[in-house]
């Protein structure tokens, strides 16, 4: 049986109903239709899903959708659009960041939330951070240059 | 201003960082329902019955097929060897037997579990040094001998029953050279070496829509490397005429070598025909992972002659590629893997005889490097080694080995547009070769190592493009080559944009489509910029004659003396000159026509080659092209918890021309960081019935940042030999990055601590065990 579920995602607000068993990323992505956050490994390891809740970095397929009720959600798409790109994004790709692009919106995110919460990291912070993203085409290297181009003048 | 070679930014960009860019996984249509694997518990089983009737009843369930839905047709890469779903017999744990298409994932899970299916276990083989027996315990395929096959293999007296490739190379007089090396004061050098399992664990799990039309056509997307492999296969899987089926690839996330073929594709699309509704089919992490093909291990016996100088006059091999329940992808491995054993070196006797063989496990596929990256880890430890032996330089002692421009290597390919000597100089440069390792305070040890290795990029193949001419003078490129993250697309489009001297953002890429977009051979073996490459220049240029016949009227000049550039058409050497715009006319409520034909360029470039005789591996230009490159490692070895730490990385590969020298930056590092995992920790494990115990990536470990070396320490440098035949120059890039990884990995290993581990992946328990083993024996182990 399905439950009603409100939430904010990207500043709009959702009455949907989903499966008490739907994760929050199910919910976004075959609930709402945003499909930027990608689902890869179902467990928690690779950080595909990644959005923010109420400011937090959550890993959307270890969430249940209903917990999210009354909650705040930001995703990929809700960070920057096409026309106005957050500078994260920007930055991605211009320092080469992105290959096939499905681990990219889980890595900005998580960029995301670092530089909010600590706007001149250090390439260790940032290694830190990006701990829980996999990228099997490897942009690891480029995304720190890409994360570094972004935070405080002083840790370039 | 010329973007050919200059880091234009991927133009598929903007889409993937906004999360706008639409992969299978994100593709929902009207009234689509979700399909589910039953699949086999055991590695090899007799299928006495299979009763799907509770799961038919269940509410919300559409469609459940077995083999016996499909047509009976045997499919494979060359050998026709694997029904699509289990026929009369199950040959690895997760083969499928039927399959559920349901209202919703969690229906046609349940569904599955509902389906009961009448198993007689057989005795399972595993090893394959028993699988290749003449009278092996177990015989896997017994209408072997009934099956289509598209290869020769080598003959043999007696063919193993379990054994689907055979490959020889018969070059020089090897016998001679072992005596030789003998007698001379030499050396012989013998070891057995073995890669492990590894999975090309996309990202972007395997998956496919499929939705037929009312005329009987069949419409499928799915993220293949091939749109046009994949339309033949599911026209051979369904029994269709191929111009019934649409194949449309959308954004791939990731490939690697591992969506060659879409056998889910074609299940969803049988599934969709019983339900009359479309379905779509995404395999779960432990799925994708378990069931899907892998890189198979290897074993290779080599054993080399060489002078007391250090000169390799003799090699001889003998491969087991440890094939799975069936030969697919992996059918062309043990051949290609041949490629490395002379490598870049001259080598006067080479005696090879490979192998392939089925076993009850995951089957064989392909991953990044083919076969090359797997005997490039025995090649290039052998050189350190031998190194060693005689006292040399590991660097001169290949520089001493290494074949000169215009000769041909033992397998007859052309030592062409020949980099090895620039990529290996250039990379130990870069890693400071000639300054030992600091000393680190114990259990620390730190060592450099270094590898040389080669990608071939096989033939005969062929690309074609289309090249659309627009009346605002833009361009649309069609080309049935994929995107897999390397960057293909906007490779294309730089080219493109040169040929017409337009700016990049006037050429629209049309995106892989077998109704609209032209035959590609494949997104695989290092091939698009290449191949793909030179067939849009050549569809430029036919693009490009068209316009200068059209306009050679209307300027009054002869067709060769103009020329085309930013959207004009000007006389040369007079300032005489029409728009693009003026090749077209108005057209009462259609905006503007194509006064004569539309303007369409079209091209094909293929490259035949001549096939290898399989007894000998001789023939005459047996590959499209040979690719060049080195890399070295430095490493930080703790021999308590056995923890290997790349500290240092640098990948020197020959491009040709560096048609976008980010994207080659993006392939050293990427491909460096995959081949670090494979080197040190990717390992799919199996219990003793066959079934994988880390499906899932959590314990089946790829790397992340923190395998890394800091990005002071990564380093990417970029070599350009023109290529006779690349466009521009310009060879592939997205292998060979993978290649010489393992070797320079283990080669710093034995430079830190002085134990060789033999086989991959070299993981902290190996490390400890071979330290422990050296330190009780008081001595180094292997060399």
């Amino acid at each position: 049986m399905k439950y009603p579920l409100s939430l904010t995602v990207n500043d709009e607000n959702y009455d949907i109903l989903v499966e008490p068993y739907h994760t929050l990323m199910e919910a976004i992505r075959d609930g709402i239709g945003l499909t930027g956050t990608k689902c890869a490994c179902e467990d928690g390891r690779c950080g595909t899903c990644t959005v923010m809740v109420d400011g937090q970095l959550v890993k959307s397929c270890l969430m249940l959708g209903l917990q999210a009720n009354g909650k705040s959600v930001l995703t990929i798409e809700g960070m920057g659009s096409p026309d106005d790109l957050h500078p994260l994004q920007a930055a991605f790709l211009e320092h080469g960041a992105v290959q096939c692009g499905y681990c990219t919106p889980g890595m900005l995110l998580t960029a995301k939330q670092l530089l909010d919460e600590n706007p001149n990291p250090t390439e260790d912070d940032i290694r830190s951070a990006f701990v829980g993203n996999l990228c099997r085409c490897g942009v690891y290297t480029h995304a720190t240059e890409a994360v570094l181009s972004v935070a405080g003048e002083e840790n370039r | 201003m010329a973007v050919v070679g200059t880091s234009t930014k991927r133009i598929d960009g903007i889409e993937k960082v906004t999360g706008t860019a639409e992969f299978t996984t994100d593709i929902v249509l009207p009234r689509m329902i979700h399909a589910k694997l039953k699949r086999s518990p055991y590695a090899h089983a007799k299928i006495l019955g299979i009763d799907t009737s509770k799961a038919e009843q269940m509410p919300g369930v559409r469609a459940v097929i077995t083999a016996a839905d499909l047509p009976d047709v045997r499919l494979g890469v060359l050998t026709l060897d694997e029904h699509l779903l289990a026929h009369d017999k199950t040959r690895l744990v997760g083969e499928p037997v039927a399959a559920v298409a349901a209202d919703t994932p969690e229906i046609a899970r349940a569904a599955c579990e509902q389906i009961e299916v009448e198993y007689e276990e057989l005795a399972p083989l595993f090893d394959p040094e028993e699988a290749i027996k003449l009278d092996p315990p177990v015989v896997l395929h017994e209408e072997y001998e009934e099956y289509e096959k598209l290869l020769e293999i080598a003959e043999m007296d007696e063919r193993p029953p379990n054994l689907w490739q055979a490959y020889r190379i018969r070059h020089g007089d090897i016998d001679d050279a072992f005596k030789k090396a003998e007698d001379e004061g030499g050396y012989i050098i013998e070891n057995r070496y073995a890669t492990g399992y590894v999975h090309t664990a996309c990202m972007e799990p395997h998956g496919a829509v499929a939705q037929w039309s009312s005329d009987g056509s069949l419409t499928l997307w799915a993220g293949g490397q091939s749109p046009y492999i994949a339309r033949d296969g599911l026209a051979k899987a369904l029994d269709l005429s191929p111009s019934k089926v649409r194949v449309i690839v959308p954004f791939v996330g990731g490939a690697f070598g591992g969506k060659l073929t879409v056998k889910e594709g074609a299940i969803a699309a049988s599934l969709a025909h019983k339900a009359g509704r479309p379905v779509k089919i995404i395999l779960t992490r432990a799925e994708d992972l378990a069931a899907t093909a892998a890189r198979t291990p290897f074993i290779f016996d080599i054993k080399d002659a060489v002078t007391k100088d250090g000169i390799l006059i003799g090699r001889k091999v003998t491969s087991i590629l440890w094939g799975g329940g069936y030969s697919g992808e992996g059918i062309l491995k043990p051949i290609f893997s041949t490629h490395l054993y002379p490598g870049s070196y001259r080598l006067a006797a080479l005696w090879v005889d490979s192998y392939g063989v089925y076993t009850n496990r995951v089957s064989g596929g392909a991953l990044r490097g083919y076969g090359c990256a797997e005997s490039a880890w025995a090649v290039e430890t052998q050189m350190d080694i031998i190194a060693r032996k005689c006292d040399i330089d590991a660097v001169e002692l290949r520089i001493n080995n290494l074949l000169t421009e215009g000769e041909r290597t033992a397998i007859t390919m052309p030592a062409h547009a020949f980099s090895a000597h620039e990529c290996l100089t250039k990379c130990a440069d870069a890693i400071e070769w000639e300054t030992p390792s600091e000393s680190l305070e114990s259990p620390w040890y730190r060592g450099k190592g270094i590898a040389l290795g080669n990608k071939y990029s096989f033939a005969p193949t062929a690309s074609s493009t289309e090249l659309k001419v627009h009346e605002d003078a833009s361009c649309e490129l069609r080309t049935s080559a994929v995107d897999l993250g390397q960057g293909a697309y906007t490779i294309l489009t730089q080219i493109v944009a040169d040929e017409f001297g337009i700016e990049i953002d006037q050429v629209k890429l049309v995106t892989p489509d077998t109704a609209i977009t032209p035959f590609d051979h494949v997104a695989g073996s290092s091939r698009q910029t290449f191949h793909t490459g030179n067939a849009t220049r050549m569809a430029c240029d036919d693009a490009k004659r068209q316009i200068r016949e059209l306009a050679a009227s209307k300027l009054e000049a002869d067709p060769d003396d103009l020329e085309v550039s930013g959207g004009r058409i000007s006389v040369k050497g007079s300032s005489k000159s029409i728009e693009v715009e003026d090749l077209f006319v108005v057209e009462m409520l259609a905006g503007k026509r194509p006064a004569v034909d539309e303007i369409i360029g079209k091209a094909t470039w293929e490259v035949t080659a001549s096939p290898h005789d399989p007894n000998t591996g001789q023939g005459e230009e047996p590959m499209a092209y040979m690719g060049h490159g080195a890399q070295a490692a430095e490493v930080e070895v703790n021999v308590e918890t056995g923890q290997v730490r790349i500290r240092r990385f640098v990948s020197a590969i020959d491009v040709g021309k560096a048609m976008n020298p980010q994207g080659v930056e993006m392939q050293n590092y990427g491909g460096g960081c995959m081949g670090i995992g494979i080197a040190l920790h990717e390992d799919m494990c199996f219990d003793a019935n066959g079934e994988m115990t880390n499906a899932s990536l959590m314990d089946y470990k790829i790397p992340s940042i923190v395998e890394m070396p800091l990005n002071e320490y990564m380093e990417s440098i970029i070599v350009e030999v023109p290529h006779q035949h690349g466009p521009y120059g310009a060879k592939g890039a997205g292998e060979i990055v993978v290649v010489p990884t393992s070797p320079a990995i283990g080669n710093a290993i034995y430079d830190a601590i002085g134990v060789r581990i033999w086989d991959q992946p070299l993981t902290p328990e190996k490390v400890v065990k071979a330290w422990k083993e050296k330190q009780a024996s008081g001595n180094g182990s292997g060399s």
